[in-house]
């Protein structure tokens, strides 16, 4: 069990737990994403048989949940620890669950509860099933068997647990809010979550919900959907999902921005679901065209 | 004679859906004894256990095989079976092969009319052990699932991941594989409290097993009541009254195995918001319970249920409030935001809120609410000024936080948030009242500008969806426009509002103008059909209302007046009597090949005592129930005509219809004519 509950100590207390369950630990990826489910190592290794045990932080950016650094615990810029196994283990609730014992949550003190929360992500032509799970009540991480990804079906199924590692650690340090976190104890004594990131999330609040210029956004929201398109027609799935991923984020800024009307929203949501079903099937094209490399290394 | 043992079968899964959790035990438990019962094999009680990781089912009684099964087959006459040297013909042999057997060992059967190759075996019943696990199988692939999934390398689909299988007759266990696992005689309990496996003896310990060892409590109605007593006895505790909403009951108790109510606290601040928002917060968030002084105040405590005897309770509670207030918060960061832009402001904002796509947006729907309010105000009793100002704000709450985050909140923030601007009581009143009925047995709107606008609001809604061929077809009724129609039915009804439907169609049909073709007709046939079907659920005979229906008036407050004077006529001694005579003449008439028939009696031409009686008490009966008809009192119209049963009675007991003198006859059936156009003008009592 860890004793450091600083943030950076939780990190590094889930990275050795699920480095242990055989993940490979990865990097965040380095674009703008609204959840980890849009890594690539988590949207694209879910299509096709290949098998995948992978996790890392990954930070988050939802425009639309800026608060000016105000809220109590909402950011528009946060991480997820993002885990995910495929196919999913037979004891895939017992490892997570042990997981939280890695992290000084004990079991028989804590009331821990799975509540049906089924996922999906209109953006992503991507849904599945699972849970929130609650710690005496606080949803801490998202618990979902993918179904669908890219409008493929998920056979076998990744598993995948998005840890909340902000509202874990205000829980496990007594604090009421994200910025009075205390990220490490250094030299300069305690460094809180709001040193590194209350002027980021001042300044980007601004940015995101007065400043941002729709126009430019409209511009480049078609841009990228035209330039994702030509990815799609050389065949190289990853640019193209590079794109899909920029075209989604401009989306969430236009919407921070009021600038999309309700109907027009649907039409935008579907403009990028439309692009991100191509690359899963061209993906699984250029996966099976190799082969599928990794299945080779499944022990038979 | 067959034995009888106890049989459990238990699906051990992963967490399932709390709010479908009934549904799928229920289905299970129903599907197998369907499948027993047309399997022929008896069993006592058949109980399902759920808990959000194990769907079972305990059968009492289950009889260990299905009875023998006795086969008898008669096949060719003896004269056809064999030919002349005695050898067996073609059919004979046919006949045998079909039984699976030669022709020397099939029997004969003689009667008195002949004799016939015959079959007769006797074919063992199987045993109950071999059926279950396919009768098990077959249910299970036939539950209420709405969303199946698959899981690890994706072979299996099922509600959630299922790990183990129990199924135990007596104390064997039944071999068989389900879902792709063994099944066993193990199961397992809470997953803190009871990490080990627990094997089950037999059968019928299973509940109670599982309930001491397993520290769960498998049976779904004895852990909801056990929540609702630690409710119970913690909100007596406090001296308070705690909200069980019976829908939130029965989610926790379907997310929970082992309930432990513990009573948590909030900033008594928060109070200053609304408490329907900290009531919503608190259960649709948080799925807790709030609880109410005795004046109907809310207290700054809730109570949770959790699913653990906590080694330490209070940093269950520190959690759960720590959480609750962020909630809290938020509920209140949403209100104080919400009450910066007044409702009036808010109006403009529906026009980017989609209706429905063919019928326009919201705004579109505030415009020809606003004119239907308008229309019909003087007659519900409404201030037109009142009625028209409601509707303009009565979905401008759509457009606030508060509505986003908990839609259930719509209506009572718009009366709040009127309130706040400084609208009228009478406005207020009307915009929460306008959603009302919104079920079964909810309330009537109350002021009348609430009734103006829950009438226009729903007229709009009926005619709009009619009017693009949305109607309900069959079980599907995505708009539930059935409820629609019965909350307008009963509104009208109810408060004694003379709206003829018809019209009230017609014009909302024109505001529509050319986005829709209008379905006036149709939708007052389909609020015919909601008024059967009320009318059934009260107890009124279905001939009562056919009799009614048959001058479809359009108009359900007069509808439901003639409804109260039909049953009120069927009470009178003279109904009987009176009914068949209508009957009678109906079926006189339609035979009767005159088809001008009018109220001119010729009084020159009645020639027998019995038909001028009847004709003077039909002249007198005329005259009587004109005014009668002015004030719509139907009940008194069919009481008077009530005395008609004598001169009636005396007419056909002396008086020939159809006589040979065409004039006389003729003169006869307008008499008979003009008599059924009275009862007819109330209603069609030859139908009761």
């Amino acid at each position: 069990m860890s004793n450091d509950t600083t943030f950076q100590g939780l990190i590094t207390a889930l990275e050795r737990f699920w480095q242990q369950q055989g993940c490979l630990i990865l990097q965040p990826y380095d674009m703008e994403v609204g959840a980890g489910t849009f890594h690539p190592d988590t949207f694209l290794r879910a299509i096709g048989p290949e098998p995948w045990r992978a996790a890392h932080v990954q930070a988050s950016r939802r425009p639309t949940d800026g608060r000016y650094g105000e809220h109590p615990n909402r950011n528009q810029h946060f991480f997820q620890y993002q885990v995910v196994l495929k196919p999913s283990p037979e004891n895939f609730q017992e490892l997570y669950l042990e997981s939280l014992v890695a992290i000084g949550i004990d079991p028989a003190k804590h009331d821990i509860r799975f509540v049906e929360d089924n996922w999906e992500g209109p953006t992503l032509g991507a849904w599945g099933l699972g849970w929130e799970v609650w710690l005496d009540g606080m949803e801490i991480t998202q618990f979902t068997y993918f179904q669908q990804v890219g409008g493929l079906e998920c056979k076998p199924t990744m598993g995948e647990l998005a840890y909340g590692i902000e509202r874990i650690a205000l829980y496990l340090q007594g604090k009421h809010r994200t910025q009075d976190l205390i990220w490490a104890i250094g030299p300069y004594g305690e460094i809180t979550y709001g040193d590194v990131y209350q002027q980021s999330e001042v300044e980007m609040s601004k940015y995101n919900f007065e400043i941002a210029d729709t126009d430019m956004l409209f511009k480049h929201f078609d841009q990228w959907e035209s330039e994702s398109n030509k990815m799609i027609a050389a065949q190289l799935p990853l640019p193209a999902y590079e794109m899909v991923l920029k075209a989604s984020h401009i989306f969430n800024l236009l919407d921070a921005r009021h600038a999309i009307s309700v109907t027009e929203r649907q039409q935008y949501i579907l403009r990028v679901r439309n692009l991100a079903k191509q690359v899963a099937e061209l993906y699984y094209a250029s996966r099976e065209a190799l082969g599928f490399p990794l299945l080779s290394r499944v022990p038979a | 004679m067959s034995k009888t043992q106890d049989f459990i079968v238990e699906i051990g899964t992963e967490e399932l859906p709390p709010n479908d959790l009934t549904a799928l035990g229920t289905s299970f438990a129903k599907s197998i004894a369907e499948q027993l019962s047309s399997s022929e094999i008896n069993h006592g009680t058949v109980i399902p256990y759920v808990t959000p990781r194990r769907l079972a089912v305990y059968i009492k009684d289950l009889e260990d095989a299905q009875p023998e099964q006795k086969i008898e087959k008669r096949g060719p006459a003896l004269s056809a079976a064999y030919m002349e040297d005695g050898t067996p013909t073609k059919a004979a042999e046919g006949f045998a092969s079909s039984c699976g057997v030669t022709v020397e060992q099939l029997t004969t059967l003689e009667t008195d009319k002949g004799s016939w190759l015959y079959y007769e075996s006797v074919k063992p019943g199987g045993s109950t052990t071999d059926l279950i696990p396919t009768i098990v199988t077959n249910a299970l692939s036939q539950l209420p699932i709405k969303r199946n999934m698959r899981w690890g390398t994706g072979e299996l689909s099922f509600v959630r991941p299922v790990h183990w299988v129990l199924m135990l007759y007596g104390k064997s266990v039944v071999n068989g594989t389900i879902l792709g696992i063994q099944a066993d005689s193990i199961t397992f309990g809470h997953r803190v409290h009871a990490p080990s496996p627990i094997k089950i003896p037999s059968a019928d310990q299973y509940a109670v097993k599982l309930e001491k060892d397993g520290m769960v409590i498998p049976d779904f109605a004895k852990r909801k009541e056990y929540i609702r007593q630690q409710i119970m006895d913690i909100a007596d505790k406090e001296e308070a009254v705690a909200i069980i909403d019976p829908e939130l009951l029965n989610t926790v108790t379907g997310l929970i195995e082992h309930p432990v109510a513990l009573l948590a606290t909030f900033d008594a601040d928060f109070l200053e918001v609304p408490k329907e928002c900290l009531i919503s917060a608190m259960q649709d968030h948080q799925k807790c319970f709030a609880l109410l002084d005795q004046d109907k105040k809310l207290l700054p405590k809730f109570i949770l249920i959790s699913n653990l005897t906590s080694n330490d309770p209070p940093t269950v509670i520190r959690g759960n409030e720590l959480v609750m207030h962020a909630r809290l918060a938020d509920a209140a960061f949403h209100y104080n935001t919400d009450l910066q832009m007044p409702l009036a402001k808010r109006v403009d904002k529906l026009k980017n809120i989609v209706y429905q796509k063919q019928l326009g947006t919201i705004y579109d729907k505030i415009l020809r609410i606003k004119k239907l309010a308008k229309h019909i105000a003087t007659e519900v009793g409404a201030d037109e000024n009142t009625a028209m100002r409601a509707a303009e704000l009565c979905k401008a709450d759509l457009v606030t936080n508060m509505v986003y985050e908990f839609p259930e909140l719509q209506g009572t923030m718009g009366y709040y948030y009127a309130l706040h601007d400084n609208e009228s009581q009478d406005v207020a009143d009307a915009i929460v009242e306008h959603y009302k009925p919104k079920f079964a047995q909810d309330n009537l709107p109350i002021s009348s500008a609430g009734v103006a606008i829950a009438i226009a609001d729903r007229v709009d809604t009926l005619v709009g969806m009619f009017g693009i061929g949305k109607a309900p077809t069959g079980e599907k009724d995505p708009f539930a426009l059935r409820r629609q129609a019965l909350a307008l039915l009963r509104i009208l009804v109810d408060k004694e509002l003379e709206l003829d439907l018809l019209q009230l169609f017609t014009f909302a049909a024109e505001q529509y103008g050319n986005k829709i073709t209008d379905p006036s007709e149709d939708l007052l046939l389909f609020c015919f059909d909601r008024l059967k079907a009320w009318y059934l659920t009260e107890d009124v005979p279905a001939k009562v209302f056919a009799s009614v229906l048959a001058n479809k008036p359009s108009s359900p407050a007069d509808f439901h007046r003639r409804i109260i004077a039909v049953l009120e006529f069927q009470n009178l001694p003279a109904a009987t009597n009176l009914a068949a005579a209508n009957k009678r003449v109906h079926n006189i008439l339609q035979k009767s090949e005159t088809t001008q028939l009018s109220e001119n009696i010729d009084p020159g031409l009645l020639v027998t005592p019995e038909e001028q009686a009847l004709y003077k008490e039909l002249q007198q009966k005329n005259a009587e129930i004109i005014p009668l008809m002015d004030q719509a009192n139907y009940s008194a119209i069919l009481q008077s005509l009530a005395s008609l049963q004598a001169p009636v009675d005396n007419f056909f007991e002396h008086v020939m219809v159809n006589a040979e003198e065409q004039n006389l006859r003729n003169n006869r059936l307008q008499m008979l004519h003009s008599l059924r156009k009275l009862f007819l003008q109330v209603a069609d009592v030859s139908l009761l």
